[in-house]
């Protein structure tokens, strides 16, 4: 295993991008903030006159602070796409009810003699409001603004799943490549924020705030505080790669990139889901995603050539128990049938029937097959029964669906699949188990994850899809008496992507050319 | 100078002023008395709009108030709210300075006119740029007053302005009060239930009940001439103490005699006092040796304690 530097090298490692993550997080906090503020405040105001009005806006914005964060997020993109703008929108839409509550709460708290006497004087009703109530209410709707930044720092963590950057990225990275530090180096500073803005909004409460007019100075504060978010997007310029957390934090991504391309791009983090569409929509310039995944075809993406080849091959196999092959001999021949049968265009191919025309697998299956004259029809056996596994994605679907109709149709056995395996883990520990007989798998992945070998080892085998199978193979016989037969043909390794049109224009074909176009 | 009209006002269907008629003078000290929710802070609230009537008008200066631009005729009015009326988050200064900044005037008037009021009622100096928070219950009160008076308005409204001090500090301000020359020249219509201090402080009082007129008059003609049984049942209570208030020494004048040896008082009283003021001025009402000085239409006797009380009877038995 690849040895882990203690936390605070880490982050010295990644200052850069802490630094950026945590202005970009200040900056989605306060952004937000500062917009609630200015519709909540008068909004507060507002239903403390016109005590009708309170009820439903009170209620509204109670429903809105009820939304799961992350569901909220979710309804963001269909509205506003990814990016700042729908986090900046949610985190509003959060903040909102703290203000407006509070400086109901505020005003209303103002002892009526005091209102009355401010009316009796000869106060306007303006005048009563910023002279004497909103002063006087200010220490309870400091507390209001405080609530909401607090919130506001935690809900910001969040916003990394769209794009939006912030100490997120580091978090939601953290988590899938299962590195507690890097969490940790998220998590730690999102925290220390929480506590250093309740401090000093703290302080500010404690202020004398007499004068509306000292209000001024806390919503300069805001604004600057604000910008703070366009700092990390002005000192980088050009193309922009939009990275899932896993790609970002292993060795065979975004920091391979760095290592072996000297790759250096304005990168945000993003979930895989909404990756490609947002390449499409122009909102990215180049995505990390799976060579053969059926979105490039659908969004017309192109995927860049490795050519110092560091991401390492991921052809597909079949693995099956040594113990099944021997028990029915005929079964090997039968699933050696789709070897060397799909190469990555076809099954980019079969991933969008899947995909973006929402076709059966057992369709896409079945047709192929036929195209290739492989098919026939079941033989009903009952000879016995195999079990085949998939993961939870729709490439998976189709190649065991090809292998249930290759057995029901070549052999008397039939077949039991159990689809939808939540990860590598569960497929490979049903396997070693005897709960499954056999499921497709990746070069890359068996190395990677089962294997675990340390960096040198991986380094050797990047280049070669051949040696890198023959390695796993061996490995697998003796450690779990596990077969991998003859690879299918594609191979779904991790690659860069960019939009056609524009890697046309800029004469990019491979990642060593984006990397000259960024210099 | 202030006139109610046929004046009458509904809250949720129950009436709380009903069919209301009085009159002002200029310069009077016109007190509404009451038990509390008669209707008189209703009364009082309607002369500086803060409740407008349902029917009927109110005239201030012969000008009907309804026509008139609120903010700029509150301005014109001091007003005196019962207690914690003072702005926290101003200090003393400048809750007085309130209304003189809302009519603009220059910053040197202002802080003049701050300490000279500062002066008149006995405000130290150095309370002015602290904040309210720090003063007494009857500092905080002076301060109230000074706050109605710093645009010298010639008409003062005062909702239970001692409501909110305990008896003793209560006592001791009315007196002050009365003795203000600011307010000598001023029209003060003052909302109370304290019977004594509606008397001590009063030249008409207006007894009021469930938002109606019981009898407008002077102390005396409340006391010795109620118009009906609720104002003789209202005040039968403190009865023998409003005597001391309502009667002057001159109405004695002729039961007066003049003690032969003692001591005598310091401070000459005249016929113009009341009773309760030669009473109050003696600091140990056991003492007989005392003698109080009364100069009246240019004699002058000197009456123990003892001998003011007998004429105070024999004065009641006459009348």
């Amino acid at each position: 295993m690849q040895e882990q530097p203690t936390l605070w090298a880490f982050m010295q490692q990644q200052s850069d991008k802490l630094l950026d993550q945590t202005l970009q997080h200040i900056g989605l906090t306060f952004i937000s903030l500062l917009i609630a503020v200015l519709i909540g405040l008068p909004l507060g105001i507002a239903i403390a006159r016109k005590e009708k009005l309170s009820g439903v806006v009170l209620g509204f914005a109670g429903i809105l602070q009820t939304i799961p964060s992350i569901a909220l997020l979710g309804f963001m993109i269909p509205l506003f796409g990814i990016g700042p703008k729908p986090a900046i929108i949610a985190l509003f839409l959060y903040a909102l009810l703290p203000v407006i509550r509070n400086t109901y709460t505020g005003i209303r708290g103002v002892d009526p003699n005091i209102r009355e006497a401010a009316q009796g004087l000869g106060m306007s009703s303006r005048q009563s409001l910023f002279k004497v109530e909103l002063p006087l209410a200010m220490p309870v709707i400091l507390a209001g603004i405080r609530t909401a930044t607090v919130i506001n720092v935690g809900v910001a963590t969040l916003a990394a799943y769209i794009a939006a950057g912030g100490l997120g990225e580091f978090i939601f990275g953290g988590i899938s490549l299962n590195n507690t530090k890097m969490i940790l180096a998220g998590a730690i500073p999102a925290a220390l924020l929480a506590l250093l803005f309740d401090f000093l909004l703290s302080r500010l409460q404690r202020l004398r705030l007499k004068k509306t007019k000292a209000v001024v100075l806390p919503l300069i504060c805001l604004l600057t505080l604000s910008s703070f978010y366009m700092l990390p997007a002005m000192y980088h310029k050009g193309l922009l790669a939009g990275f899932t957390p896993e790609f970002m934090g292993r060795q065979d991504g975004y920091p391979g990139l760095r290592q072996y391309y000297g790759l250096n791009i304005r990168t945000v983090v993003i979930s895989d889901a909404v990756m490609y569409q947002a390449a499409f929509e122009k909102q990215l310039d180049v995505i990390s995603g799976y060579s053969t995944d059926g979105r490039i075809k659908a969004f017309d993406l192109v995927t860049l050539a490795d050519d110092k080849g560091i991401f390492p091959p991921y052809y597909a196999a079949p693995i099956v128990r040594q113990a099944v092959l021997d028990q029915y001999p005929e079964l090997e021949g039968t699933l050696e049938k789709l070897a060397g049968q799909i190469n990555d265009s076809m099954m980019t191919e079969l991933n969008y029937r899947a995909d973006h025309e929402h076709q059966s697998p057992e369709r896409i299956a079945a047709d192929f097959l036929r195209s290739r004259g492989l098919w026939r029809p079941s033989r009903e056996g009952h000879k016995g029964t195999i079990r085949i596994g998939s993961k939870i994605f729709a490439e998976q679907y189709i190649l065991v669906s090809m292998y249930s109709m290759l057995i029901k149709g070549y052999t008397d056995l039939d077949v039991a699949t159990k689809t939808g395996l939540g990860g590598t883990k569960i497929c490979f520990d049903a396997l070693t188990n005897g709960q499954l007989d056999l499921y497709p798998e990746y070069t890359g992945t068996g190395l990677l994850v089962m294997l675990q070998p340390d960096a040198k080892t991986v380094s050797r085998f990047t280049a070669n899809k051949d040696t890198l199978y023959h390695f796993v193979k061996q490995a697998f016989q003796q450690r779990y008496q596990i077969r991998w037969l003859s690879p299918i043909g594609f191979n779904n390794a991790y690659a860069l992507m960019m939009r056609r049109e524009q890697a046309k224009a800029l004469g990019i074909s491979r990642i060593s050319d984006l990397v000259r176009n960024l210099r | 100078m202030i006139e109610f009209n046929h004046v009458s006002k509904t809250y949720h269907q129950r009436k709380v002023i009903d069919d209301l008629n009085f009159a002002v003078k200029e310069g009077e000290n016109f007190i509404l008395l009451g038990t509390s929710g008669c209707g008189k802070t209703t009364t009082l609230k309607m002369i500086n709009r803060l409740v407008s009537p349902d029917t009927g008008t109110v005239r201030l200066d012969g000008e009907d108030i309804a026509g008139q631009h609120v903010e700029q005729l509150r301005r014109r009015i001091g007003y005196v709210l019962q207690h914690s009326s003072l702005f926290p988050h101003y200090t003393v200064a400048e809750n007085i300075a309130v209304v003189p900044r809302l009519l603009g005037w220059a910053k040197p008037k202002i802080d003049e006119r701050s300490r000279q009021l500062a002066a008149k009622l006995r405000l130290p100096e150095s309370c002015l740029p602290g904040y309210p928070g720090r003063l007494s219950g009857g500092e905080a009160q002076r301060v109230n007053l000074a706050r109605a008076l710093a645009a010298d308005p010639p008409l003062l409204l005062m909702d239970e302005p001692f409501g909110a001090l305990d008896t003793i500090t209560r006592a001791a301000i009315r007196r002050e009060f009365l003795d203000l020359d600011e307010l000598k020249a001023k029209t003060i219509m003052m909302v109370t239930h304290d019977v004594q201090e509606a008397f001590e402080l009063g030249d008409t009082i207006c007894l009021m009940d469930a938002g109606r007129v019981m009898q407008t008059g002077s102390p005396a003609e409340l006391l010795f001439r109620p118009a009906n049984a609720f104002v003789r049942d209202f005040l039968s209570g403190a009865y023998t103490q409003l005597i001391y208030t309502v009667v002057h020494l001159s109405d004695l004048w002729s039961w007066l005699q003049q003690d032969s040896d003692g001591q005598d008082s310091g401070n000459i009283f005249s016929g113009k006092n009341t009773v309760w003021d030669a009473i109050t001025a003696v600091p140990d009402k056991n003492d007989r040796t005392l003698r109080l000085r009364i100069r009246h239409e240019a004699s002058e006797k000197s009456v123990s304690l003892e001998g003011l009380l007998t004429a105070l009877n024999h004065y009641q038995k006459n009348r």
